[in-house]
């Protein structure tokens, strides 16, 4: 044991020594304040009490099976949770007692000013409010569109998983893209989000005409994310999708940088 | 509509589709398997019944309770020897999961052994508490050895497997080692009580635990790769 109230360095040797209690949970207060530091500093000694943690935690699973508890305990449990559940938020009104004639007016004039103000501030919390709940219905209509997209998506037969080529202007970004017989489903992760016209556009490569068939445009989060799922145009053999990044939406040709492409 | 992909499978497809890499995300992604492909929770992993317990879904801890009561209850019964707070003590682990299911963090490592440190910690504090030290502290490893026997490769599956791969890496460790090991984690020993009680010097004791558990980390990554 290391002396108590000392600053004591320990060195690598002790360190490996008090590892295995620290992970079990069974070295001295002194001791692990001691081990803590050195870990802090020792990249040899920490790689080392990693290494050991995930045995450590698996310890447990030897302990001997001795069958279901009794059902009581899961009652007792939910029960428990229950309890926890933060309380309603509820309003205590209490009655004041009816001060002097004399102060009739000034109260009058104090309620008038007070219930002014009650007005005004409400009006403004519940436009506040009001235009918070638009922009979260909004975003949730257009979370159960895709949603809802993904999920009849999802109830094909054929859903293949396709490569992503990132071209140089996307090296930023990482993509899955999932193809069934008619649509694909794309989801993107660290592509720069744009501003005012500006679009990602998706284009379909005809390999009878050799033309760019424009797809669909989007845009992606504050995080540079998304998810979409995209109809395959009908009437071509599409076997190639490029992705780009436009200045405006309506470019009948790819004209910006290309993004990805993918051969299905 | 008829589904041709079974649930498992969307939320798979799921996971791989919305749930790349943010949290946000992956419980976006549970609640959308719940709710709106109506995928049973039973079939959720680990972390999607994590995730929806944090927004305190009752029915997903419920679920994560179905999956793992038996293993956390067995844990607290080896530790504390008393079937009533043995129960109590499982009771408070999955309460205890509720509240603390935010800041659960994947990268500390997977559910259940998440839910094993939970419950030996709270079992440990009670036989602080009630200042008592089970007696006998080894785990019986008969039943272990039997097992790892009679068991196909192919049957040890999910917890199960892990139980046993844990069982067979401990059986293989020098008894010696095995015993001082099992009475800090089941018994809370400190390495000096671990000394008193076995009549042995601490510096013989340190290296036994030292060198128990990391021929438990070989033992167990050798298993895990032999088994696949």
């Amino acid at each position: 044991m290391i002396a108590k109230g000392l600053d004591v360095n320990i060195d690598c040797q002790t360190a490996q020594e008090l590892i295995p209690a620290f992970l079990l949970g069974v070295l001295e207060a002194d001791e692990q304040t001691a081990l803590r530091d050195h870990l802090r500093s020792c990249a040899t000694c920490r790689a080392e009490a990693d290494s050991l943690h995930a045995a450590t935690d698996l310890l447990g699973l030897a302990a001997p099976d001795v069958g279901e508890p009794a059902s009581r305990v899961k009652q007792r449990m939910l029960a428990a949770v229950h309890e926890t559940a933060e309380p309603r938020a509820t309003v205590h009104l209490s009655s004041r007692p009816r001060r002097a004639i004399t102060w009739r007016w000034a109260a009058v004039f104090a309620s008038a000013a007070v219930a002014l103000l009650l007005i005004v501030g409400l009006g403004s919390a519940i436009m506040t409010l009001q235009n918070q709940m638009n922009q979260q219905q909004a975003r949730l209509d257009r979370l159960t569109r895709i949603q809802v997209a993904l999920q009849q998506f999802m109830l094909n037969n054929n859903i293949q998983t396709v490569p992503v080529t990132m071209a140089d202007a996307g090296s930023s970004a990482s993509a899955a893209l999932y193809v069934s017989e008619d649509k694909v489903a794309m989801s993107v992760t660290g592509l720069p989000p744009l501003e005012d016209n500006s679009v990602y556009q998706c284009w379909w490569s005809d390999p009878q005409t050799g033309e760019m068939a424009p797809g669909s445009t989007f845009k992606v989060d504050e995080n540079g994310a998304g998810v979409w799922v995209w109809p395959i145009p009908p009437g071509g053999e599409y076997r190639h999708m490029t992705i780009t990044q436009e200045s405006q939406p309506d470019h009948p040709q790819p004209a910006g940088p290309v993004i990805l492409t993918v051969d299905l | 509509m008829q589904s041709t992909i079974s649930p498992a499978q969307r939320f798979a497809a799921l996971h791989l589709i919305i749930d790349r890499r943010s949290v946000v995300e992956r419980e976006r992604c549970a609640v959308v398997c719940v709710r709106i492909l109506d995928v049973n929770y039973s079939e959720l992993d680990d972390f999607a019944l994590i995730s929806l317990v944090a927004r305190h879904d009752e029915t997903a801890l419920s679920a994560l309770y179905d999956r793992y009561s038996r293993l956390v209850f067995s844990l607290a019964l080896r530790i504390v020897g008393e079937r009533t707070l043995a129960e109590e003590i499982a009771a408070d682990a999955f309460v205890n999961v509720w509240r603390a299911a935010s800041s659960f963090a994947e990268e500390r490592g997977r559910v259940v052994a998440w839910l094993m440190g939970i419950t030996r910690h709270r079992a440990i504090d009670e036989l602080r508490r009630l200042n008592v030290r089970p007696e006998g502290s080894a785990v019986d490893l008969d039943e272990a050895v039997s097992a790892a026997q009679s068991d196909s490769i192919d049957d040890l599956v999910g917890v199960r497997r892990q139980r046993e791969l844990v069982r067979a890496a401990l059986v293989a460790l020098p008894p010696p080692q095995r015993e001082a090991l099992q009475l800090a984690y089941f018994g809370g020993l400190t390495q000096q009580e671990i000394a008193d009680k076995t009549g042995q010097p601490l510096g013989t004791i340190k290296t036994r635990m030292r060198l128990g558990l990391q021929k438990l980390r070989d033992e167990l990554r050798r298993l895990d790769a032999d088994f696949g």
